[in-house]
């Protein structure tokens, strides 16, 4: 009965895993075909500004509280949102960088990257449409 | 003062006092912003802010404690103005891979000059991915929380480690351009960066009507600084020059230059060692980071080289370990400060006393003592144990609570600003309650 119990809680949890897994997108007009992880970093963490080729990016993100939020930059850099915000202060407030604008819903942040060439974001792989390029895909766990 | 008469104080000062790097940055910004609009281009406005409100409990009544000496010391058995500030800034986003940024903070400064609130005023220019080149006032990026000192909700402790912070802060902003270098090495980033240019600073004194306003020229500030999580390391050099000095050492030093040397052979000796302009102040620094999910490790140690009897080379360093328990980290610090080489002692003339004047033989005594004085209260020799706690409320706001317990040298408390002197060595517990934010607007 506990196996039983057990597969039918797994068997419960795997879609959510499935649903949430994320992809890094940019607008399908973007010249940017596909991107490292290391370069996902660049861009999100405010390493650099531009893309590989030089181009200026610019970066969108879901506002806080956001579950899809959370777990993105959990399989990015394992960092909890309180450090992300005490990461991006320190590099705001020192001058360095601007920390991504923040948009309300994943369908606001999928329609600032539909209009902007240079945009990049994250969504969940449900969210995906065609207008919509996957640069970067976290291996699912 | 009204906003107009605010204005033409600060344009005056401007063009007054800070020489050309300031006003001529100005011009530059103007200048793009001006011809972005005539564009018809877009300019990229956004206004944020920082903050802390805290309170400092000290019982001990002959040294009041200070977070760094640009502002004044807590005089009271609660301070609220040792670590509380309001910081505003403004980014401003312009073509042609231009931006700039403008940031005020209003603390309790021991200056009372306007300028010396503008904390960040510069433009910069990034030619490609890797360089970029600023103009204007920066932050002196000597050590690792340099750059965001005044941003408590950045870092884990109440305040930048005193031992380590409190002198090297003296010298926060310059006035210049930097170039910097970034590069992918192995996995991580290295980042190299040179600066130059000049400072002004107005520092806490034991004598609270006369601050202790030091300006620098030549200052060089190198930085290497290499990253890749979770680790960070981190160089700094520096080089400067101090231009002018205006406080009351400056009287006993041309008071000793008077004295004939068939009176007094050392005085002169004793002026030049005293006597702030061209004295050479070098320093270096070396960091570290290990920043994972759950603990957050750092320390840094740092030697100031220095000829100079008011500021005597020294050793400092500290070493601090977090633990993060959810939104919950807690912290404990090791930091001391020490004289590198031994106190200077000025012999006591030997005065023909009985051929003299009783005034001169008065006068001479007084430079002697005023000068011994002088070279005794800027020696440091302290250690410091801190615990504590940060807890983020919000993603935007944090509360600490910080316990230091400090054992300060008789003959070594710089750091503090004393009521009297010391007569024994002393230990002082400072706790401190801080609740610190960011904003946008």
């Amino acid at each position: 009965m506990k196996t039983f119990t057990l597969l039918l809680i797994l068997m419960c949890i795997q879609p959510v895993l499935v649903a949430e897994e994320l992809f890094v997108v940019v607008s399908t007009e973007s010249k940017i075909e596909s991107l490292s992880k290391s370069e996902v970093i660049d861009l999100f963490m405010g390493r650099y500004v531009t893309f590989p080729n030089g181009v200026e990016a610019k970066v969108f993100d879901l506002a806080s509280k956001s579950e899809v939020k959370v777990l993105f930059y959990k399989q990015l850099v394992n960092r909890s949102e309180a450090q992300i915000n005490a990461y991006w202060a320190r590099l705001l407030f020192s001058g360095r960088n601007s920390p991504p604008e923040e948009t309300n819903t994943p369908e606001a942040l999928i329609a600032k990257i539909r209009g902007t060439v240079q945009g990049i974001g994250y969504i969940s792989s449900e969210d995906l449409t065609d207008d919509l390029k996957v640069v970067y895909r976290f291996e699912t766990f | 003062m009204n906003i107009r008469s605010y204005r033409s104080t600060l344009w005056f000062q401007l063009g007054a006092k800070l020489g050309l790097v300031l006003p001529v940055s100005l011009a530059l910004f103007l200048t793009h912003i001006n011809s972005a609009i005539a564009d018809g281009s877009d300019i990229d406005l956004s206004f944020s802010g920082f903050g802390t409100i805290g309170v400092v409990h000290n019982s001990n009544d002959t040294l009041q404690f200070n977070r760094e000496l640009t502002t004044m010391s807590g005089e009271d058995l609660y301070s609220y103005n040792v670590d509380s500030l309001l910081g505003l800034q403004l980014n401003v986003a312009l073509p042609a891979n231009l931006d700039g940024v403008v940031q005020v903070i209003l603390k309790d400064r021991v200056s009372n000059e306007i300028l010396d609130s503008l904390e960040l005023f510069f433009l910069r220019y990034r030619p490609d991915r890797h360089w970029a080149i600023r103009v204007g006032r920066t932050s002196a990026d000597l050590y690792m929380l340099s750059e965001y000192r005044n941003v408590g909700y950045a870092y884990l402790w109440s305040r930048p480690i005193t031992e380590f912070y409190e002198l090297s802060s003296s010298i926060a902003k310059i006035d210049g351009i930097d170039v910097s270098h970034t590069l992918d090495l192995g996995g991580g980033i290295w980042e190299n960066k040179l600066a130059y240019g000049q400072t002004h600073s107005v520092l806490n004194s034991d004598a609270k009507n006369d601050p202790f306003e030091i300006d620098l020229e030549n200052v060089f500030v190198f930085t290497s600084v290499f990253n890749q999580a979770p680790w960070m390391f981190r160089l700094a050099m520096s080089y400067a020059e101090v231009d002018k000095l205006n406080f009351i050492s400056e009287e006993v030093v041309s008071g000793l230059n008077q004295i004939p040397s068939s009176l007094w052979p050392e005085a002169k000796d004793i002026a030049n060692q005293l006597s702030a302009e061209g004295q050479e102040i070098k320093y270096f620094a070396l960091g570290m980071q290990y920043d994972s999910d759950s603990w957050i490790i750092q320390s840094e140690l740092s030697y100031t080289n220095s000829d100079w009897g008011l500021l005597p080379s020294y050793y400092s360093g500290y070493i601090s370990a977090g633990y993060r328990i959810d939104e919950v980290t807690l912290f404990g610090v090791f930091s001391h400060l020490d004289n590198s080489g031994d106190a200077i002692v000025f012999d006591r003339p030997e005065l023909p006393v009985q051929f003299l004047p009783p005034e001169l033989v008065g006068q001479i005594y007084g430079l002697h003592g005023g000068s011994q004085l002088a070279v005794d209260s800027v020696r440091g020799n302290q250690s410091t144990y801190s615990a504590g706690i940060r807890w983020d409320l919000y993603p935007n706001t944090t509360v600490k609570l910080q316990w230091d317990h400090s054992r300060v040298d008789m003959a070594g408390n710089v750091l503090w600003t004393k009521t009297q002197s010391q007569q024994r060595d002393q230990n002082v517990n400072i706790f401190s309650l801080n609740f610190s934010f960011i904003f946008n607007l």
